[in-house]
């Protein structure tokens, strides 16, 4: 049988290890598929070559495909989520200028506690605070909305959120245009490399499991190509069992710092997957536990209250109806397609497609297919909650 | 009181003014050879002095399309805007520093921004769909609306369109047919070049395993040449592989 091969897209980020590593590592060849991997320039670009048909799949910031069914942005194909890729990812850097006015007012940089981090920024910050996120729809840009309005500093009168393509924050920061910003890895390292900022918070001290990038087609595509879909998904739950493995860890890091992939030092890919940050250019060392996850946890499940989320949180930030757009998001990350695809693995996935997101204080076993699963704490900083409607 | 009445003969010429109005404007519009409908006529006599003075206005004035190339490389974006002027009447501008993109093009208030789908700045231009004041002008990808055909062919091409909100697609057709067609040629020129590039290491390649097996065997360059055939003709590669190993081989023994 002659493999067939699917063209997927990615970004040169970390969390797309799954992908790079579903190619390499024979995962999908032992599913039956090749993975033709191509490099996108930027996220828009990856969008339109996912919606028009140049590509079968790619790797996409969670909420892109929400906005797609709410008819926000460019883009009017229908995507779905068939997988999750990664959980977390993030971190939030604040140019080298804030963060020593930070220092010197006496935060500690303890790179765990949202709140203290969030209020040091604000009482730090004259005026406007600008922030530089990868996309409008990202989780980032979701994470940083979240987190200021809860510490009552409501965007967009206080906050001044703007794109800034990653490979263009170091600059930014340095021409003093923004003053902070979140970013996924390996960008947020870069800045510190480059002695331009700090970094102040990883993403999951915001929301302990955000949903960070999904697998993303085109919905038509995951109906008239059942088969193809199943394999994908198959292989890429596989590679990120493999990455799950703490002795995968030196390869894939070789593997991710390829010219082809990230074009980057092993070393510095290495401090998101170890979760061993380096926040200063003083070289101050924090160790994050769950900074990326890829697997354990459930981590590939697409849970459509986390579909829920993004297009409440969309709605109220773009005039929508929150009912009605929370409606359409969960449509979009497809637990069913997932749960179908893996059933006849050893993978232990949620009896339930829905949860109630922020309920976990703390790691939690859960109902789940083989009865072992256990569930990744998910709680906000501010610690409300967020009941999906179904 | 008094503005009031000396607005008043107005109001009782209206009706004649506006016809003369619309007169001299057809022939305005005629005389540079601009299209109008004649729907405006009618809807001339509908609408205020004051409007029509604007409408004629923008229309005198403001008839071609503008236009934003963001494009860093100088010569390329000379290309691009000659291809669009041979296409039509447009007021172009080029933005090639890509500082503040998104503010810059807001300024401008642009019709129309084509950018290289290369370029990673383009993600700052997908802010523009979601501002949404009371007097900013959303922009869309005009892909997502009328014409799938074109924008896929805009994709292949390597070029994206942002079209300001209700604008006829038979107005963006030409532009984006001219910029296309651009794009294709700067895509052809980058995969000859690659090519011609890739040909000369090749060559390089198989000249030092030419030069290698001289040696090693004592034979002419032309019986060099025939024993690396033979080589990639028995293990059915390509001679330029061939020859890579060889060299590669040689390397690790050396």
């Amino acid at each position: 049988m002659k493999a067939a091969t699917l063209s997927v897209g990615f970004i040169p980020l970390v969390d797309a290890a799954p992908l790079i590593v579903a190619h390499e590592m024979g995962f999908a060849a032992e599913e039956g598929i090749g993975l033709d991997l191509r490099r996108a320039p930027s996220w828009s670009a990856l969008r339109d070559l996912l919606s028009f048909g140049h590509i079968e799949a790619a790797h996409m910031l969670s909420p892109v495909p929400v906005a797609a069914a709410l008819g926000l942005g460019g883009g009017g194909t229908a995507l779905c989520a068939i997988s999750m890729l990664s959980m977390n990812g993030n971190v939030i850097g604040v140019s080298r200028a804030l963060g020593e006015k930070l220092r010197t007012s006496g935060h500690d940089f303890a790179f765990d506690d949202a709140r203290a981090a969030g209020l040091a920024l604000i009482a730090q910050s004259d005026g406007l605070l600008r922030i530089g996120v990868p996309f409008p729809f990202s989780m980032h840009a979701e994470l940083v909305f979240y987190w200021l309005t809860a510490l009552g500093l409501p965007a967009p009168q206080n906050v001044d959120i703007r794109t800034v393509p990653p490979p263009l924050m170091v600059d930014a920061v340095e021409a003093g245009e923004i003053d902070a910003f979140c970013v996924g890895e390996p960008w947020g390292s870069k800045v510190v490399e480059t002695g331009m900022g700090d970094l102040l918070l990883p993403g999951n001290a915001i929301w302990a499991s955000s949903p960070e990038k999904v697998l993303a087609v085109r919905s038509d595509w995951a109906e008239n190509e059942p088969i193809l879909r199943d394999r994908l998904i198959r292989a890429v739950w596989k590679a990120g069992r493999w990455l799950a493995d703490p002795a995968s860890r030196l390869l894939t890091t070789e593997l991710l710092s390829r010219p082809a992939y990230l074009d980057l030092s092993a070393e510095i890919v290495d401090r998101a997957l170890s979760g061993h940050m380096i926040i200063s250019c003083g070289g101050d060392m924090r160790d994050v536990p769950n900074f990326v996850e890829f697997h354990q946890g459930a981590a590939t499940f697409p849970w459509r209250s986390q579909a829920e989320w993004i297009g409440h949180q969309l709605a109220a930030r773009t005039g929508l109806d929150r009912a009605a757009s929370a409606r359409l998001a969960r449509g979009v990350f497809r637990s069913d397609l997932h749960r179908a695809a893996l059933a006849q693995t050893h993978a232990d996935l949620p009896g339930a497609s829905s949860k109630i997101e922020g309920a976990l204080d703390i790691d939690s076993p859960v109902a789940s297919a083989h009865g072992k699963l256990v569930l990744r704490r998910d709680a906000f900083f501010d610690g409300r909650i967020f009941e999906p409607d179904a | 009181m008094g503005a009031g009445h000396s607005l008043r003969p107005f109001f009782l010429s209206e009706h004649i003014v506006i016809r003369q109005m619309a007169g001299l404007w057809f022939h305005i519009l005629f005389a540079q050879r601009l299209v109008i409908s004649t729907d405006l006529r009618a809807a001339a006599q509908r609408i205020s002095l004051l409007d029509l003075a604007t409408l004629m206005f923008r229309h005198i004035m403001g008839t071609a399309l503008s236009v934003i190339v963001v494009e860093a490389d100088r010569g390329r974006a000379l290309q691009i805007v000659e291809s669009l002027r041979e296409a039509g009447d447009f007021d172009i501008q080029v933005i090639s520093e890509v500082t503040s993109l998104a503010r810059q093009i807001k300024a401008r208030e642009p019709d129309i921004v084509l950018i290289d789908i290369a370029n990673p700045s383009r993600d700052m231009l997908e802010e523009m769909a979601l501002a949404s004041g009371p007097l900013e002008r959303p922009v869309a990808m005009f892909v997502d609306r009328s014409d799938a055909g074109l924008s896929s062919a805009a994709i292949e091409a390597g070029v994206s369109a942002y079209v300001v909100d209700g604008l006829r697609p038979e107005r963006v057709k030409p532009v984006l047919d001219a910029a296309i067609a651009r794009f294709r040629m700067f895509q052809r020129m980058r995969t000859e070049l690659e090519e011609t590039k890739r040909a000369l290491e090749e060559r390089k390649v198989i000249d030092r395993a030419k030069g290698m097996i001289m040696k090693a065997r004592g034979v002419t360059e032309d019986e060099a040449y025939a024993a690396l055939r033979k080589a990639a003709m028995d293990q059915g590669k390509r001679l330029a592989d061939v020859a890579e190993s060889l060299v590669t081989a040689a390397g690790l023994l050396s």
